[in-house]
């Protein structure tokens, strides 16, 4: 590829599309009159108050609020005994899920985890840790990724999209019941251990025994 | 997909995402105002600040995605395109107002072509420049994830919402439309 086309053509491409940008500024109003509630949740969003709970849809888009109880239907890998039922609450949007296990405020994490086994393959390429969080991310040679997130109970909601379809099911694994979320682009696996929100993140679907290991492998952080 | 504010977790990310809302949230809000507006919603304020705050909730998530050392104009074409994909989420859900066809199989082309030869920019850059500026949004948007930002396939979808798939019909169907602009056939 001759590498000054390829310039020029990003050149074009930065230049068409502010044109047309302008173009279209010129057009619009000189002012939009926003809503209070609009900033206050833009707000949240820029400060980064680490609430994951971002209900910034607005309500009118609110279709159906449940809570899930133990007789949800469950589906996949083992039925095993459990100690501990530990229940989510559901929320379902009109195209996006919200799903929380309390109300209550977040709390600072004191013990950190980490994983003692991942899937063959992959290696850890990332990590993050602050107050309320903490994040590891592992990688394969094919750029298929793996995260996980340590949170605290409180103060924690996992949003998902669900109007690009996909489906929700409810797995026990390990004695955890867990949350799957298949969408297009991953699947999310999410969780509680009676101490901390927990949750995968994987582009490929993980099967019942890899995410048995990874659970299972979980371990306080030295 | 997790909607958290991971990416946003330290205090120079966060020192970023500031700038971006002073600089661009008034002109974010306009735009897709006025997008919603002539694309006939009941509520376009509404609309628009749906589409605004999802936008910036995926800038956080893609912050490091953003070069500062950038120019404003590129940054803004950056978020703009972030913006662009929320709005044609929220106007798939008017049915009758999607102006653009997701079908892509009338204009693949499977033949191999250099495309940047074909469409000699040297001679025929400004008009490259006026094509792309009449494109629709979601061709041009794609066209400069993959060549401007360099992203993967993968992570255009990501970012998008959609499977590599449409990513690669609609880069495709960006090329077709602009050279069929440049033949003088259309503009869309």
């Amino acid at each position: 590829m001759n590498k000054t086309d390829l310039e020029l053509f990003k050149q074009a491409l930065v230049e068409g599309i502010a044109a047309k940008i302008d173009r279209e500024l010129a057009e619009c109003p000189e002012r939009v009159i926003c809503s209070n509630a609009h900033y206050g949740r833009m707000n949240r969003i820029i400060n980064k108050e680490y609430v994951f709970n971002l209900n910034f849809i607005n309500q009118k888009t609110k279709v159906a609020s449940i809570i899930v109880a133990a007789t949800l239907v469950f589906a996949g890998c083992t039925n095993a005994y459990k100690n501990e039922i530990r229940d989510f609450i559901e929320t379902i949007y009109e195209g996006y899920t919200d799903i929380k296990f309390s109300d209550d405020k977040a709390t600072a994490i004191s013990t950190p985890y980490e994983l003692g086994y991942v899937p063959e393959g992959y290696e850890i390429a990332n990590y993050l840790k602050n107050d309320t969080m903490i994040y590891y991310l592992f990688v394969d040679e094919n750029n298929n990724m793996i995260s996980f997130f340590q949170l605290p109970i409180g103060g924690t909601s996992f949003g998902f999209y669900t109007e690009q379809g996909g489906y929700s099911e409810y797995l026990y694994v390990a004695n955890d019941k867990i949350y799957h979320r298949k969408n297009t682009a991953c699947h999310c696996y999410v969780w509680n251990d009676g101490s901390y929100a927990l949750s995968l993140e994987s582009d490929l679907e993980l099967t019942c025994e890899e995410l048995e290991m990874i659970i299972n492998g979980i371990k306080i952080k030295e | 997909m997790l909607m958290f504010l991971m990416s946003a977790e330290n205090n120079a990310d966060n020192e970023k995402i500031k700038y971006l809302y002073n600089r661009f949230h008034e002109e974010m809000l306009r735009i897709a105002e006025g997008k919603f507006r002539k694309s006939g919603s009941f509520n376009p304020t509404e609309d628009a600040e749906d589409a605004v705050q999802c936008a910036f909730w995926r800038v956080t998530k893609w912050i490091h995605k953003i070069d500062f050392n950038r120019n404003d104009v590129e940054i803004r074409n950056y978020l703009m395109s972030i913006l662009f994909n929320e709005i044609n989420t929220i106007l798939k859900k008017f049915p009758k107002k999607i102006i653009y066809c997701e079908n892509y199989d009338d204009v693949l082309d499977n033949t191999e072509y250099n495309f940047l030869e074909e469409l000699d920019i040297q001679q025929k850059y400004n008009m490259v420049v006026e094509a792309i500026s009449h494109m629709n949004d979601i061709y041009s948007t794609t066209m400069m994830y993959i060549y401007v930002e360099e992203m993967s396939a993968k992570e255009v979808a990501k970012i998008m919402g959609v499977s590599e798939k449409t990513v690669y019909t609609r880069l495709e169907r960006g090329k077709h439309l602009l050279r069929k602009a440049l033949e003088g056939e259309i503009y869309e």
